[in-house]
C-alpha cells in the first residue's frame, strides 16, 4: 500500500534523525545504525506500519552516554497521535523503573497543554524533551545555513569566562527553545560555541549562553 | 521578596489546577465534580475535556461512554440546498452525545473566566454555588441527527377521498352528475358543492376559458362509467345543475378574449351519394354531380386549349412566345416573368404536387390495368399543370371516389392525346377494355362512361366556344 510505504519511509527518516541527534549529544550509537539504509530498516522492523509492523513502540531506543555509561537516555515513540497526561505518566513510570532520568518523546501530532505543564513540573527529576515527528524528518544541523554548534562543557565555559574576564551574563544569548538548542538538549546556563565561515576572517566564532 | 512569594504562589496554584485536571480526567462520580469546580476556570475545563478525549473517553467528566471513534478531518460542511456553510465543530465531536455537550456548556457557563492564580482563592469564587447536571438534565437543544445523513423527503399524505374529488371535478358547462362506478360499493350521498367549491370552480373556469378557450368534450374514459343514481338523486343533481347554469351560464358572454375558432376544412366529396340500385333512373349528371363540379373547378382556359390542340403544340416557352409574337398576339409580358415567391413555397407547385400525390396510386393502378406504355404517363401531370387548383380540390377523397376521379381524368387525357382517344373512345364509345376496368374499379359501366365522356367533352367544347 502506498500509505504503508510512505509511513515506513517517514519512520525511517525520523529514526535516522533521532539517532544522529543522540549521537551529536554524545551518546553511544553504532555507526552502522547511523548509516542504516531504508532496506535494512524494513528488514529489521517490517514495512507495514498499518498492521503494527513495526509498531511505534518497537522503535523505542535506549542509549548510554560515551563518558558516563550510567547516564542513559530513552527515546519514546508513543502510539497515540496526541498525547495527554496519562501517556506522560506512563513514560515517567517506565523511566522510574529503569532508573533513567532523561528521555525524548517523539509525538505524532501534538500534546495537550496540561501534558506540557506536567513535563515542566517533573523537570528536575525527569528530564523530558518532546519533538514532533515533522520536526525530525530532516536533520536541521545539516542545513547549509545552519552554522556549526559546539556545546561547551562546564570546564570550557569557566576557562572562556576567565580568558575574557567576563561574567556569563555578558555573553550573547541563545534561547532554550531555539531549534538547534533543542536539538542538542541544551539547558539554561550552558554555553554553545558557534563557528561560522567568514569571507574576511575565514572563521568567525561566537559564544552564546543558553537562557 | 514580595514578587518571589507571588511567583511561588502562582506556581503552587498552577500545580493545584494541574492535579485537579488530572483528577477530573479520571473522575467517575458526578458528585465529586462539585468540590473541584471552584478552582477551575474556563480554559482549565476545556483542558479536562481535551485530556479525556485523548484518553478516548467522553469529554464530560464522569461520563463513562466513549466518544465517536471516527473523527472527521473535513473542516466545513456545505449545505447546497440551504446555501450555507457550516464549520465543523471539533469540540462537539469530543462528546458521546449532544446531551453531554450541552451538560458541558451548562457547567462551563458557571465557571470563572480568570484562572485561579490571577484571582486567588477569593470568597466570591470559593463560595459560589455551582450546579452540576446529573442524569435528569434535559438538554435545551433537542438531539439532532448528523447533518450528513440523508433525510427522508417529507411527504404529505393526501387522503384518497380528496384525490377522487379532485379528479371528478368538472368545469364549465360540461358539468355532469357524479356517477357511481359499481353497484358493489354502497351508494354514497352525492358530493354537495359548498360555497367555497363554487368559488373555486368559478375561478378555475375563468382561468380555463381565458387561457384555453371553451373546454373540449369530456374525456372518453368517463363515458365508461355507468350512471346508477336513484331518481331522487338525479333530480337533486339536476337542480344543482340548473342552479349552476343559471349562475354561470352567461359567463361566456363576459369573456374578455373570444375563443380561438378554427374552422374545420370543408370536406367536398362528402356529398357523394352512395351508389344506389336504381342507377338507370338517374342521369349521369345527377349521380356524379360532385365529380362534374370538381372537374368544372379544375378547368381553365389552358386546359381547354390543351384538350383542343393536343400535346404536340407545346414546343417550349420561347417558341410559344415567338409564335405568339409572329401572329401579332398581344403578350402580357408580366405574366411570363417568374417573380420570386412571396411565400416560402410556390403554392401552385405545392398544390400540384399534393394533387398528383393523392391520385398517384390509383392512376398507376389504372395504367397497369390498361397496359399503358410509360411514355404516355406524363400526360396526367401535363394536364394537371393546367388545372386551377385550390385548397379544396386537390385531396381528401376516399378510395372509391379516387377511382372515379382517375377514370374521369383518364377520359380527359384521352381528349388531349388523340392516339389514346382513338384507342379507348372510338366514335365516342368507350372500348370494352376500358369499360371492363372501370366497372371493376368503381362500378362505372360503359353507359356511364359515355355519359362522363359527354360531360367532359361539353366542358372542353362549351367554354371553348365562349372564349372563342
Amino acid at each position: 500500500m502506498a500509505d504503508d510505504e510512505l509511513e515506513t519511509y517517514r519512520l525511517w527518516r525520523i529514526r535516522k534523525t533521532v539517532l544522529q541527534m543522540v549521537h551529536d549529544r554524545g551518546y553511544l550509537v553504532a555507526q552502522e545504525e547511523l548509516d542504516q539504509p531504508l532496506e535494512t530498516f524494513k528488514e529489521q522492523y517490517g514495512d507495514r506500519p498499518s498492521e503494527k509492523k513495526p509498531a511505534r513502540s518497537d522503535l523505542t531506543i535506549l542509549v548510554a552516554h560515551n563518558d558516563d555509561p550510567a547516564d542513559q537516555m530513552f527515546v519514546f515513540f508513543p502510539e497515540d497521535t496526541k498525547i495527554g497526561i496519562k501517556t506522560i505518566k506512563a513514560i515517567c513510570q517506565q523511566m522510574q523503573e529503569q532508573n533513567i532520568s532523561r528521555a525524548v518523546i517523539v509525538v505524532q501530532i501534538g500534546m495537550t497543554p496540561s501534558a506540557k505543564q506536567s513535563i515542566g513540573d517533573m523537570a528536575p527529576k525527569y528530564m523530558l524533551e518532546h519533538f514532533l515527528e515533522a520536526e525530525l524528518m530532516v536533520n536541521i544541523t545539516e542545513h547549509e545555513l545552519v552554522p556549526e554548534h559546539v556545546v561547551m562543557t562546564a570546564d570550557e565555559k569557566a576557562e572562556l569566562l576567565a580568558r575574557y574576564k567576563l561574567k556569563d551574563s555578558q555573553l550573547p544569548r541563545i534561547q532554550q527553545c531555539d531549534p538547534v538548542a533543542r536539538y542538542f538538549g541544551l539547558r539554561r546556563g550552558q554555553v554553545v560555541k558557534i563557528i561560522r565561515p567568514s569571507e574576511t576572517a575565514g572563521r568567525y566564532i561566537t559564544y552564546r549562553l543558553v537562557v | 521578596m514580595d514578587s518571589k512569594d507571588q511567583e511561588k504562589k502562582e506556581i503552587s496554584f498552577r500545580r493545584k489546577i494541574l492535579t485537579i485536571i488530572e483528577i477530573l480526567t479520571d473522575i467517575t462520580d458526578v458528585s465529586d465534580l462539585q468540590e473541584h469546580l471552584p478552582h477551575l476556570h474556563c480554559d482549565g475545563w476545556d483542558e479536562v475535556i481535551e485530556e479525556r478525549f485523548v484518553n478516548k473517553q467522553c469529554g464530560f467528566p464522569a461520563c463513562s461512554r466513549d466518544p465517536p471513534k471516527k473523527t472527521r478531518t473535513q473542516m466545513f460542511q456545505i449545505d447546497k440546498k440551504e446555501g450555507k456553510i457550516y464549520e465543523f465543530c471539533k469540540q462537539r465531536s469530543k462528546f458521546c452525545s449532544e446531551k453531554c455537550y450541552q451538560k458541558n456548556l451548562f457547567v462551563r457557563k458557571q465557571l470563572d473566566e480568570h484562572p485561579l492564580w490571577i484571582t486567588g482563592m477569593n470568597d466570591v469564587r470559593m463560595n459560589k454555588k455551582y450546579e452540576v447536571p446529573d442524569e435528569s438534565f434535559v438538554s435545551p437543544v433537542p438531539e439532532k441527527s448528523e447533518p450528513e445523513e440523508d433525510k427522508e423527503p417529507s411527504i404529505e399524505f393526501v387522503s384518497d377521498s380528496i384525490i377522487a374529488k379532485v379528479q371528478n371535478l368538472k368545469l364549465n358547462e360540461e358539468y355532469e352528475e357524479p356517477k357511481v362506478i359499481d353497484s358493489d360499493e354502497p351508494e354514497k350521498e352525492p358530493y354537495k358543492l359548498t360555497e367555497e367549491d363554487k368559488d373555486f370552480i368559478k375561478s378555475i373556469r375563468k382561468f380555463k376559458t381565458a387561457n384555453f378557450g371553451p373546454s373540449p368534450v369530456a374525456k372518453p374514459t368517463q363515458k365508461t362509467v355507468k350512471p346508477k343514481l336513484s331518481e331522487k338523486n338525479q333530480q337533486k343533481e339536476n337542480e344543482i345543475l340548473a342552479k349552476l347554469r343559471e349562475k354561470y351560464g352567461n359567463k361566456n358572454a363576459k369573456q374578455k378574449k373570444p375563443p380561438i375558432m378554427i374552422d374545420a376544412p370543408q370536406f367536398h366529396p362528402k356529398e357523394t351519394a352512395e351508389p344506389t340500385e336504381n342507377i338507370r333512373t338517374t342521369t349521369v349528371e345527377e349521380k356524379y354531380k360532385w365529380l362534374i363540379d370538381l372537374i368544372k373547378s379544375w378547368f381553365t382556359e389552358e386546359t381547354r386549349k390543351l384538350a383542343r390542340e393536343g400535346p404536340r403544340s407545346r414546343g417550349g416557352d420561347v417558341e410559344q412566345v415567338l409564335m405568339d409574337f409572329l401572329s401579332g398576339k398581344k403578350i402580357d409580358t408580366e405574366k411570363l416573368v417568374d417573380l420570386p415567391n412571396l411565400d416560402k413555397y410556390n403554392v401552385k407547385e405545392k398544390r400540384l404536387n399534393i394533387f398528383l400525390h393523392s391520385v398517384r396510386h390509383h392512376w398507376a393502378d389504372l395504367e397497369a390495368r390498361l397496359h399503358l406504355t410509360p411514355t404516355r404517363r406524363d400526360l396526367l401531370s401535363r394536364v394537371a399543370t393546367t388545372f386551377h387548383l385550390n385548397a379544396e380540390n386537390i385531396t381528401g377523397w376516399n378510395k372509391k371516389e379516387l377511382n372515379i376521379i382517375v377514370i374521369a381524368l383518364f377520359i380527359l387525357v384521352c381528349f388531349v392525346d388523340v392516339e389514346l382517344g382513338d384507342d379507348y373512345f372510338k366514335k365516342e364509345n368507350p372500348s370494352p377494355e376500358l369499360s371492363a376496368v372501370s366497372t371493376d374499379l368503381c362500378g362505372i359501366d360503359s353507359y356511364e362512361l359515355t355519359g362522363l365522356h359527354d360531360v367532359i367533352k361539353s366542358q372542353c367544347a362549351n367554354d371553348y366556344s365562349v372564349y372563342a
